[in-house]
C-alpha cells in the first residue's frame, strides 16, 4: 500500500490554487477583513516590548516558571542536582519537569532547536518510563503521567516542525521526523523487553500499554518524514543535491562518532549486544555506500532517503548501545519481539513499515560489510539531535 | 484598531496563515467535494468564518488545526448534499492523476488513479481521515483534535478505511 500511497500523495501534491486564484480569493478576505475589523489583538500579539527582558518574564506566561528558577537558584544546587535525577512519583520531579526543564526551554530560540529538544524530552520521559519497568515500579497511574508529559512533547514537536514546515525548511523536517522515529522505536523495543521480562502483571501492562502509544507516535514520524523524502526527491536537482550532501555529511560523522562509543563500551556490552552492533554499523555503512552509488548516479532524492536510513540506524543503535550498559539486559529489538500489538493503534501505516525495514526487523547483513574498512572522519562537531539515555549522569542510577 | 488604510497585527498575521495555507487547504475540500470551484468557495468560507471568530475576541492556539476544522465542518455539511463523483470530473477538475514514474507503475502494477477512486468510493468518515492523512500529512492525534472524535477512533477508523481501498483494489486486480 506504501508505494500506492506514495504515487498517490505525488500526485495530490500538484492540486492547488492558481496565482490568479489565490490572489481574487486574497483580495476578498482582505475585503471581508476590513469590513470585520478585530477589536482587540487576542490573535497574535507582537507588540514591541520596551521592558527588559527579566522584567518581560515575569510578566508573561512564563511568570510560574521564571518564579520557580529564582526559588530554585535560592534553594542551591544540590536541590537542583536531586531534582534532576529524580523519577516519577517523586517529590522533586514536578521542579525537574516544570522547572528546571522548562528553564532550558527557554534557551531554544528557533524552531529547530524548540524540536530537538521536544524530543529530548519525550527521550528523557520514556527512560524515566524504562528505569520504573526494570524496577517493576511503573503503574498504571505513573505511566498515565509519564504518558501525558510525553504527549505533551509531541504537541510541541508537531508545532515546531509545522513552522518549519511553513518556512519551508523540508529538510530540517526530515531530519527531525526521521531521528525522532528511530529514537521512539528503540523506546519501544526497550519497553516491550521489560515488559516481556517483568514479574509484575500492572508493571508489565502499563508498559505495554505505553509501548503501544509511543509506537503510533513513531508511526506518525515514519509518515511525515516520509512525505517530507517525498517533497525533496520532487524538488529541484540543485536542491536535492545540496540535501543528500549535507545528509552524507551528517551521516558519516555519526557513524564515526557511534562507532568510537562502541570501541568505549565494549568491555561492558555482552556479547549478543557486540554482535547486534556490530551488524547495525554494516548496515549503517551500507546504506551510505549505497546512497553514494545514488548520488553518483544524480539520483539525488534516493541518496537522501538511504542516508537518512543510516541516520535512524546510528540514533537507533546509540540508544540500544546505551540502555544494554545501563540495564544490562539484552534489548530485543524490531522483529525480535512478538508484536502482535500494532492492530490497536499503528496498524493503518503497517506499509510504511516496509520502507523502514532496515531499521526495524528485517534487517539483512550485507556481504561486504564485514571486510570493509572503516572510515571515520575526525570532525568532532556536535550533532544536532542528542539521545539521552545516559541514565547514571541524567536520572541518578 | 483597524482600519480602511491600515490592518492591525492580527489581520495582519491571519493574511500569512491564508498565504501559507490556502493552498493546502483547497487541497483537503477539493479531495472531499471533487469540485475545484466548490473547493475554492469552502477555502474561502473557512477563511471568512475563521477570522469573523478572531474578530469577535476569541484566542486560535493553533491556526492550522483551527481552519482544519472549519473546512471539515463546511465539508460535513457539504456532503449532506452529496453528489456521485466520477474520475472524469475530476480530471477535468485538473488533477493529473497519471503521476507515478512508468517503473513504480510497473513494479507496483498500480497507479495514483485506482488509489483516488477508490477513496472516493469510501463512506464519508472514511474518505475524510484518509485524505487528512495521506493528502494533508496529518497523524491521527491531530485528526482527531479537528474532527473531535478520539484519537482510537481515528486510528480504528484509519485502519478501516486503509483495509477497504486495499481491499476494493485487489478484488479489481483479480
Amino acid at each position: 500500500m506504501n508505494n500506492k500511497l506514495k504515487q498517490f500523495i505525488s500526485g495530490a501534491d500538484k492540486i492547488s490554487l492558481t496565482k490568479e486564484e489565490k490572489n481574487s480569493m486574497r483580495s476578498a478576505l482582505v475585503s471581508y477583513i476590513r469590513s470585520n475589523p478585530a477589536t482587540n489583538q487576542v490573535f497574535f500579539q507582537h507588540a514591541v516590548s520596551t521592558q527588559p527582558w527579566f522584567l518581560t518574564l515575569f510578566n508573561s506566561r512564563l511568570a510560574p516558571v521564571a518564579l520557580s528558577l529564582l526559588v530554585l537558584l535560592s534553594l542551591g544546587g544540590g536541590v537542583s542536582l536531586a531534582a534532576e535525577k529524580s523519577l516519577p512519583g517523586n517529590v522533586l520531579y514536578p521542579l525537574k519537569i516544570h522547572v528546571i526543564e522548562e528553564g532550558r526551554a527557554m534557551f531554544a530560540l528557533t524552531p529547530k532547536e524548540k524540536a530537538i529538544w521536544a524530543s529530548e524530552r519525550m527521550s528523557l520521559r520514556l527512560s524515566e518510563a524504562a528505569i520504573l519497568v526494570s524496577r517493576g515500579e511503573l503503574d498504571a497511574d505513573t505511566a498515565d503521567e509519564i504518558e501525558n508529559n510525553f504527549e505533551l512533547q509531541a504537541e510541541n514537536f508537531s508545532e515546531q516542525t509545522d513552522q518549519l514546515e511553513d518556512e519551508g525548511l523540508i529538510e530540517s523536517v526530515a531530519e527531525l521526523n526521521s531521528d525522532l522515529e528511530a529514537v521512539l522505536g528503540m523506546h519501544v523495543d526497550i519497553l516491550k523487553t521489560f515488559a516481556q521480562k517483568s514479574n509484575s502483571e500492572n508493571n508489565n501492562e502499563s508498559a505495554g500499554n505505553l509501548a503501544v502509544n509511543v509506537n503510533a507516535q513513531k508511526e506518525n514520524k515514519t509518515f511525515v518524514r516520509l512525505h517530507m523524502e517525498e517533497r525533496i526527491s520532487n524538488s529541484s536537482q540543485n536542491i536535492a543535491s545540496q540535501a543528500a550532501e549535507r545528509r552524507l555529511k551528517e551521516a558519516e560523522r555519526k557513524i564515526a562518532r557511534l562507532r568510537s562509543d562502541f570501541e568505549e563500551l565494549k568491555s561492558v556490552l555482552s556479547a549478543e549486544a557486540i554482535s547486534k552492533i556490530e551488524f547495525k554499523l554494516a548496515l549503517a555503512d551500507k546504506a551510505v555506500a549505497d546512497g553514494k552509488i545514488k548520488l553518483e548516479s544524480d539520483a539525488y532524492g534516493e541518496a537522501f532517503i538511504l542516508f537518512g536510513r543510516a541516520h535512524r540506524i546510528v540514533q537507533e543503535t546509540k540508544l540500544f548501545m546505551d540502555a544494554n550498559k545501563e540495564f544490562e539486559i539484552d534489548i530485543v529489538t524490531g522483529g525480535e519481539v512478538n508484536d502482535d500489538t500494532e492492530d490497536e493503534n499503528g496498524e493503518e501505516i503497517e506499509d510504511i513499515d516496509d520502507d523502514n525495514s532496515l531499521v526495524t526487523g528485517e534487517d539483512k547483513l550485507p556481504e561486504k560489510a564485514e571486510n570493509e574498512e572503516e572510515n571515520e572522519p575526525k570532525e568532532e562537531e556536535e550533532d544536532g539531535f542528542r539521545i539521552n539515555f545516559d541514565i547514571k549522569s541524567r536520572l541518578g542510577l | 484598531m483597524v482600519n480602511n488604510n491600515k490592518m492591525n497585527n492580527s489581520a495582519t498575521e491571519f493574511l500569512k496563515s491564508y498565504d501559507a495555507l490556502s493552498d493546502a487547504l483547497f487541497r483537503h475540500c477539493y479531495f472531499r467535494v471533487y469540485e475545484r470551484e466548490r473547493a475554492k468557495e469552502l477555502v474561502q468560507e473557512t477563511f471568512m468564518r475563521t477570522w469573523e471568530y478572531i474578530a469577535k475576541g476569541n484566542e486560535v492556539k493553533n491556526i492550522k488545526a483551527f481552519l482544519y476544522r472549519v473546512a471539515n465542518n463546511l465539508v460535513i455539511d457539504e456532503s449532506r448534499k452529496n453528489k456521485p463523483v466520477s474520475l472524469d470530473a475530476l480530471r477535468e477538475g485538473g488533477f493529473d492523476i497519471a503521476t507515478p514514474s512508468h517503473a513504480e507503475a510497473i513494479a507496483t502494477g498500480i497507479d495514483a488513479e485506482k488509489v483516488l477512486a477508490k477513496i472516493a468510493k469510501l463512506d464519508a468518515p472514511y474518505k475524510e481521515v484518509l485524505i487528512m492523512r495521506y493528502v494533508d500529512g496529518f497523524g491521527p492525534k491531530e485528526i482527531a483534535k479537528i474532527t473531535g472524535e478520539s484519537e482510537n477512533v481515528i486510528s480504528v477508523r484509519l485502519h478501516r478505511a486503509t483495509k477497504q481501498v486495499t481491499t476494493l483494489i485487489h478484488e479489481q486486480q483479480a
